[in-house]
């Protein structure tokens, strides 16, 4: 990615379908909520955020556009 | 009034928790499954690291914590602040522990911060309510 645009979280789902994203400057609202950013990073592998982490430092958000498939559980 | 909106039709609620770092600089954004189930706050390892916490800190108190696979121990530290649902709370405790990346979450929003608010969860409407109360 050449540049990385201010995006709005709708617009992070579109162009990020299911991927865990890395996201500086970015803006919440009222309700501690991610409203837009700049993607940083992006990945299928939650790791490679992690390790991606280590290159900036800072306000940061890692953001998960996809949600538990339907047919999936989760219990902790 | 602190309130977020959630697909009712989703089959876990994902808020999202900033933490602060350890020196008080530098913030982090997270998602985090609320759950009333769990007892306290937990992060992922590497969230804490990159916030300058030492969760290999062998001086740290390590946390029995029983989960569904059995029982573990984690480190357990004091985050500088976090917020979640437009509610703050500083030096909250957390259990440094990794969930699987196919959560879709890097950690669980639990009993001892939600308990400091009242919490309201409209499941129909996917609402949920985070508010200080009074008295």
């Amino acid at each position: 990615m050449a540049k990385n645009h201010l995006l709005t979280k709708e617009q992070m789902k579109v162009r990020y379908p299911r991927q865990w994203l890395l996201v500086t400057d970015y803006k919440l609202d009222r309700s501690t909520r991610l409203r837009s950013g700049r993607v940083v990073a992006s990945s299928r592998d939650r790791e490679e955020i992690h390790r991606a982490l280590k290159k900036h430092k800072g306000k940061l958000c890692i953001h998960f556009t996809g949600s538990l498939p339907r047919d999936t559980g989760i219990v902790f | 009034m602190s309130r977020v909106t959630y697909d009712p039709s989703a089959s876990s609620l994902v808020v999202d928790l900033l933490l602060q770092s350890a020196d008080g600089t530098s913030s982090l954004l997270i998602p985090v499954v609320l759950d009333t189930g769990a007892s306290l706050t937990i992060v992922a390892t590497e969230i804490l690291v990159q916030l300058g916490y030492d969760p290999a800190n062998p001086r740290l108190k390590r946390q029995r914590i029983v989960t569904g696979s059995g029982v573990e121990y984690a480190p357990r530290l004091t985050a500088r602040s976090a917020t979640a649902i437009g509610q703050k709370v500083t030096n909250l405790e957390v259990l440094c522990h990794d969930l699987p990346a196919e959560s879709g979450v890097d950690g669980l929003l639990g009993i001892n911060f939600l308990r400091r608010f009242k919490l309201t969860v409209r499941f129909r409407k996917g609402i949920i309510e985070l508010v200080k109360e009074r008295g």
